[in-house]
């Protein structure tokens, strides 16, 4: 009977570039309180939210997840020939078949190797890191492209008051690989799937496509199709983040190796400012701890929201490479995964240059309103 | 500067139990020759396909996974409660947000792991077992469920007389975690997203939404460019599994190929080299092609019918949707009681 050999991995893992792409067209809340009852004042005291990015013109999935990791490959000055695994985070690629990663792979001139796409809500690029550094710490893979890339505005009603507010789109990336100390602790992860239905889908595909036909002699505007959005019970989940994420950053804290005092940046999920202003204050970090608040300006971009606001925060100096950080993410699942990492050096290529000066297309029409005053 | 603990894992794992779901409705060639213009010889002479299961309306990827899982969990013994990750291979679970698996962990009884959905097509399998492997290996999970689970008979074009006779519904699952040796060679997986277009939904969500609505989105399949993708390309790949386990072709009990075509699976067989007695899986003759789901539930049925034994060296080969594949020797699991 035959024997089976194992590969050897390596043991530490570090975080070695980090790239995002951030989308041209900037949407204010005053914008999009043209076509929603509420007021900058109002969403900015909830959330957080002043702006959020969406796509525009050619900007599509692809080719945000495709320029995150450009760039975070040119970051990390790792040669494009030794990354042998794409691992894709997203909830919104616009396909069930094929799956995104073997063509961003083939995008970035890396066509053949293994790659394929994560499905864990906004916790995503969470458990995308995680299975990318098992991989390399078991030996099936060497250097990994880890995305997380939303396009949230999609399936996104801008009339909506519970949601209409929350969601951008964009997409960061990083790289992870072999380094000489250990740069990326134990994921601490889990899920309720009790709560499954707090953040969901309005409609499932097949009950859409038969409303689509349903709906085709009706008139638009009186009966209109809709789309399909997401809906999210915000108490629900808030219950759920207050009793479910402080044990999970306790456990992350132990099993990390590094206490309170060893963090040196907070980044966690950019779902609602004033959840995670309370998540800091319960963990006990002091008040100037930088904390990521990518949010003001991004909005929730889901399986994006961590190396966004990652990248954010080390473009614009307000933390530096070598860092000790706590990441968290948490959402639809519900899921949530978290990691103490070294935060990798600044982008040499960041997701501002030049971001001011990028042309914009028109909003698709399901958002047109919003500009359409 | 603070020392970032890496923990170390388990590095002896196998498949621990399996288990497969079926739907009860059986498709005949017959019953789809209604809608094409084919016939059951023609059928079968191309493909090796005679019936195919598809589910009921309101069963979903969540339910059926549910079933093979908890199955898969009783075959090796365990209860919920020892389950600490789940991972959901499909392609057909028709809600982007939420995932499947965190559904399917509450119902299995492990409430509150990790739990997420992978997308890699007919790998889907393959990928998700080597994740199984490495997150073992690398100490972040002790026994994880895999689940391929597809429910493909929802996104075929019933008219479509190139692919609608191919696909069928499934579930089927494995308990992957510690076992005395080593029963999981090292994964050889890779892709060819130049050939994206070869197996899609032909319209994508965003058209479909933003259009007039009237053409709904189907599965599509360029048959000869994944045959001629399959033909060369799997043959090289599934070597490289043997040569990086350092096990012989004549080692091999059991080759379990994804279930897409008896045709393009003969060939591989062929040119591979096994022994004369080796047991080629056949289960598409009565499950069609189940994308993510094929490997589980063809390893399940040679295991049940007795044409594969518990320890058996088999040689896994998924491919398909992306395009993808995964690759990988392993020993065959216990036979499944239920």
């Amino acid at each position: 009977m035959a024997d089976l050999v194992a590969p050897r991995g390596h043991q530490n893992v570090s975080i070695l570039g980090i790239g995002a792409y951030r989308p041209a067209r900037l949407v204010s809340n005053d914008e999009l309180c043209t076509v929603m009852d509420s007021s900058d004042e109002w969403i900015y005291e909830r959330s957080g939210i002043r702006n959020r990015r969406w796509i525009t013109g050619d900007e599509d999935m692809r080719y945000i997840a495709r320029m995150s990791a450009e760039r975070a490959i040119e970051n990390s000055g790792v040669d494009r020939e030794q990354i042998d695994l794409l691992v894709f985070a997203t909830s919104t690629w616009p396909w069930n078949t094929p799956h995104g990663a073997p063509i961003i792979a083939a995008d970035l001139g890396l066509n053949g190797i293994s790659a394929f796409d994560v499905a864990a809500g906004c916790g995503g690029f969470g458990y995308a890191l995680g299975v990318g550094a098992d991989a390399v710490r078991s030996g099936s893979a060497t250097n990994v492209v880890v995305i997380g890339a939303e396009t949230m505005s999609v399936g996104l009603d801008p009339t909506d008051r519970s949601t209409g507010f929350i969601f951008g789109d964009g997409a960061g990336a990083v790289v992870i690989g072999p380094s000489e100390r250990n740069g990326i602790s134990p994921i601490v992860s889990g899920s309720d799937g009790v709560n499954a239905e707090a953040i969901k889908q309005n409609h499932h595909t097949v009950d859409y496509m038969a409303r689509a036909v349903e709906y085709q002699g009706k008139n638009p505007e009186t009966d209109p199709v809709g789309r399909m959005i997401i809906e999210m019970e915000g108490p629900r989940v808030f219950r759920w983040a207050a009793v479910t994420l402080p044990k999970a950053l306790t456990t992350l804290l132990t099993e990390s190796g590094a206490g309170p005092d060893d963090i040196d940046v907070f980044i966690p999920h950019q779902a609602n400012a004033r959840i995670n202003d309370l998540m800091r204050k319960n963990l006990g970090f002091a008040d100037d701890l930088p904390t990521a608040n990518d949010i003001e300006n991004t909005g929730n971009t889901s399986a994006g929201s961590i190396p966004l606001a990652m990248e954010e925060m080390l473009a614009t100096g307000k933390a530096k490479g070598g860092q000790t950080a706590l990441l968290l993410g948490f959402g639809a699942g519900l899921s949530y995964a978290g990691a103490v990492v070294t935060l990798p050096p600044a982008p040499k290529i960041s997701s501002f240059d030049g971001l001011d000066e990028q042309p914009t297309g028109p909003l698709p029409a399901h958002l047109a309103a919003v500009e359409g005053r | 500067m603070v020392e970032i603990a890496a923990q170390t894992g388990i590095s002896t794992i196998g498949m621990l139990g399996i288990g497969a779901y079926r739907p009860e409705r059986v498709v005949t060639n017959d019953e789809i020759c209604e809608q094409i213009d084919s016939s059951d010889e023609w059928i079968y002479t191309r493909t090796g396909i005679k019936s195919r299961r598809f589910a009921r309306r309101d069963e979903t990827v969540v339910e059926m996974g549910v079933n093979a899982g908890r199955k898969a969990i009783a075959n090796a013994l365990l209860s919920g409660s020892d389950i600490d990750a789940v991972i959901l291979a499909t392609n057909t679970h028709l809600l982007l947000t939420p995932a499947g698996a965190t559904k399917i962990a509450t119902e299995i009884g492990a409430n509150g792991v990790p739990a997420f959905d992978v997308t890699v097509g007919c790998a889907g399998f393959g990928y998700a077992m080597a994740q199984a492997g490495d997150l073992i290996k690398g100490g972040s999970a002790t026994n994880v469920l895999v689940i391929g689970a597809e429910q493909l008979s929802v996104t075929l074009d019933p008219t479509d007389r190139t692919n609608c006779f191919i696909f069928g519904d499934g579930a089927g699952a494995v308990v992957v975690g510690p076992t005395d040796t080593l029963e999981l060679g090292p994964v050889v997986w890779g892709s060819d997203g130049s050939q994206f277009n070869a197996i899609r939904q032909d319209i994508d969500w965003i058209t479909f939404l933003d259009g007039d609505r009237v053409q709904r989105p189907y599965l599509r399949l360029e048959g000869t460019a994944v045959f001629r993708w399959a033909a060369f390309e799997m043959g090289k790949a599934a070597q490289r599994a043997l040569d990086v386990a350092k096990v012989d072709a004549s080692d091999i009990d059991v080759f379990v190929p994804h279930q897409a075509n008896s045709r393009i699976n003969e060939l591989l067989a062929k040119n591979l080299h096994f022994r004369p007695e080796t047991v080629v899986a056949n289960d598409i003759e009565t499950t069609g092609n189940t994308s993510a789901a094929s490997i589980p539930l063809a390893m399940e049925e040679v295991l049940s019918t007795g044409a594969a034994k518990p320890g058996d060296t088999a040689l896994l080969l998924g491919y398909g949707a992306g395009l993808s594949y995964a690759a990988q020797v392993v020993k065959m699991p216990p036979i499944p009681f239920e």
